[in-house]
C-alpha cells in the first residue's frame, strides 16, 4: 500500500484532521487528513486508493468501539477526519471516477429525537464507501418512502432510542414493505435486539455502526 | 388531600431558577458521552469544561406545574386519571403511584439556544463539540427539573405531604403519545413549550411529565431501580 494512503487511514482512525488539530496530542503539529489526501491527489494517485485508505481507518476505529477499546467522542474525530478526506473526493464521485457501494437512507423513527446514535451510524458507513441520505430525526413512514422514492434500491437504516418509539419501527418497516416489497431495512439503537428486529421483520439487527456496516456489505 | 391543602389544587405554580443554581458535573457529561467511569483524556475534559462554562450564558429555565386533586388508579394498574384525563402509565409507574392522592403536572425547559448552538457547530463539521454540547444541555434540562422537584417537595412538606419520584411519557413504557392529554391538562404554551404532532417538544431541551403527592408518598434515591424495563436505554447506561 501507498505511504500516504497509509498515512491518510492512521489519520482517520486516530482522528487527525488537519496539521492545525491538537487533537490527537501524540500527532500535533503533523500534516492530517486535509493536507495528505490534498497531496496524494496532487501526487495523482488514483482517488479509489485514496476512499480504500478512508475506509480501512474507518473500520478499525469502527472495530475498536465495538469492542470497546474506543469511545463516542474518538468515533467523532474520526468522522471529522474523513469528511475532510470525503471533501477532497467530492469532485470524483460527481464525475463517477469513484463508485460507491450503494445508497443508505438512514433516519431515527417517528417520535423519537436522539440524533446521535443514527449519525455516527451515518458517518462510519459513508466513511466505508457507501453514499448516505440521513434524513434526520423524527422520520415518518411517508418520508421513508418518499425518500426510496426518489432513490430506488437504496437500503434503509432504522434507528430508536426509546422503548416506546421502537414501535413506530414496525409500523414503517410495514408502509415500506407494501410499496416497496424488495427494500432491505436494518435496525439499531439501545433497546433493540436481533429478537425484535426478527419480530418486526427487518431484515438485520446492527448493535453498533460497525454492525451496521457488516450488514450493509454483506447484502 | 385534606381541607388544610385544598387551596393547592389547580393552582399553576411557576418556577424559574437562576442558572448560577443549575451544578452540571463533568463526570457525568463524560460519562454521558460515552466513556467509562474514571476515563481520562485532557483535550476531551477541557472541552467539555468549556462548554459547561459558556452554557450558562445560553440556558434560561422556565419550568412550572399544576396540582390535579382525585387521581385515579385502575384496578389492573395499566393506567390512571388524573383530571378526567385517561393516561396509558403502565404498571411500572402506576405501582409507584399508589399512595399518592394527587398529582402534579409539570413541564420544565432550558429554553432553544443551547439546542440550536450544537445544532451550528454540528453543521459547521464540529462533530465532538456539537455532541458534547447536546449532551450538557440534556444534563442541564435534568438539573433544572431536580430543582423543580425540590422545590414541589418543601412546599408539599409545609403541608405534611410527601411526594414520589417523577415520571415522563416515553419512559417506563408510558406512550409519548400521551404527551397531548399531559398538555391538555396545562395552560396553552405554559413554559414556553409547545407539542408537535409526533408529541415533540419544541425547545427540544425540555422534560414533561407528573409527579405523585400524599401523605404517604415517597421520593426515591435512584429512579430506575423501580424500572423492569432492562431494554431501556438509561438503565443500560446505569448497570
Amino acid at each position: 500500500m501507498n505511504d500516504l494512503i497509509g498515512q491518510i487511514s492512521i489519520c482517520i482512525e486516530r482522528g487527525k484532521v488537519n496539521k492545525a488539530a491538537p487533537y490527537p496530542p501524540d500527532m500535533r503539529e503533523q500534516d492530517g487528513a486535509d493536507e495528505l489526501t490534498k497531496q496524494a491527489i496532487d501526487d495523482g494517485i488514483d482517488p479509489n486508493e485514496i476512499l480504500h485508505g478512508c475506509m480501512m481507518g474507518m473500520q478499525k476505529i469502527g472495530e475498536k468501539f465495538s469492542r470497546n477499546e474506543a469511545f463516542v467522542p474518538e468515533l467523532l474525530m474520526s468522522a471529522k477526519a474523513m469528511t475532510a478526506v470525503m471533501a477532497h473526493l467530492k469532485p470524483f464521485f460527481q464525475s463517477g471516477n469513484v463508485k460507491r457501494k450503494g445508497k443508505f437512507v438512514i433516519g431515527t423513527v417517528a417520535g423519537d429525537l436522539h440524533d446521535i446514535g443514527k449519525k455516527l451510524v451515518a458517518m462510519v458507513v459513508e466513511g466505508n464507501g457507501w453514499d448516505v441520505i440521513d434524513l434526520g430525526v423524527d422520520v415518518s413512514a411517508d418520508k421513508f418512502i418518499a425518500a426510496i422514492d426518489e432513490h430506488p434500491g437504496c437500503i434503509v437504516g432504522m434507528s430508536a432510542l426509546l422503548t416506546t418509539t421502537m414501535v413506530n419501527m414496525e409500523k414503517s418497516i410495514q408502509g415500506i414493505r407494501a410499496k416497496h416489497p424488495g427494500t432491505k431495512v436494518i435496525v439499531g439503537g439501545a433497546p433493540l435486539s436481533t429478537e425484535y428486529a426478527n419480530k418486526i421483520h427487518a431484515d438485520g439487527y446492527a448493535a453498533d455502526p460497525q454492525g451496521a456496516v457488516n450488514l450493509l456489505n454483506g447484502f | 388531600m385534606t381541607n388544610k391543602n385544598k387551596t393547592l389544587i389547580d393552582r399553576v405554580y411557576t418556577f424559574n431558577p437562576d442558572n448560577s443554581e443549575l451544578v452540571v458535573a463533568p463526570e457525568i457529561i463524560r460519562m454521558n458521552i460515552g466513556y467509562p467511569r474514571n476515563h481520562n483524556d485532557n483535550h476531551i475534559d477541557e472541552m467539555i469544561d468549556k462548554v459547561i462554562r459558556l452554557s450558562k450564558e445560553k440556558i434560561d429555565i422556565q419550568s412550572g406545574f399544576k396540582i390535579y386533586d382525585n387521581i385515579e388508579i385502575y384496578p389492573n394498574r395499566t393506567g390512571m386519571e388524573i383530571g378526567g384525563k385517561e393516561f396509558q402509565t403502565q404498571k411500572i409507574i402506576t405501582s409507584q403511584m399508589r399512595k399518592a392522592e394527587s398529582a402534579a403536572l409539570f413541564l420544565c425547559t432550558i429554553g432553544p439556544q443551547m439546542e440550536n448552538w450544537s445544532q451550528e457547530l454540528i453543521q459547521e463539521g464540529e462533530l465532538l463539540r456539537g455532541y458534547i454540547v447536546d449532551a450538557v444541555a440534556s444534563e442541564s434540562v435534568e438539573k433544572a427539573m431536580d430543582l423543580t422537584h425540590d422545590y414541589l417537595e418543601q412546599l408539599m412538606r409545609q403541608e405534611g405531604l410527601g411526594i414520589t419520584n417523577r415520571f415522563s411519557p416515553g419512559y417506563c413504557r408510558w406512550p409519548v403519545s400521551d404527551q397531548h392529554i399531559l398538555f391538555s391538562l396545562l395552560p396553552p404554551g405554559f413554559c414556553g413549550i409547545t407539542l408537535t404532532e409526533s408529541s415533540l417538544m419544541v425547545p427540544v431541551k425540555s422534560v414533561s411529565g407528573f409527579i405523585g403527592i400524599g401523605p404517604d408518598a415517597k421520593r426515591q434515591d435512584y429512579a430506575c431501580n423501580i424500572c423492569d424495563d432492562t431494554t431501556c436505554f438509561r438503565k443500560k447506561i446505569k448497570s
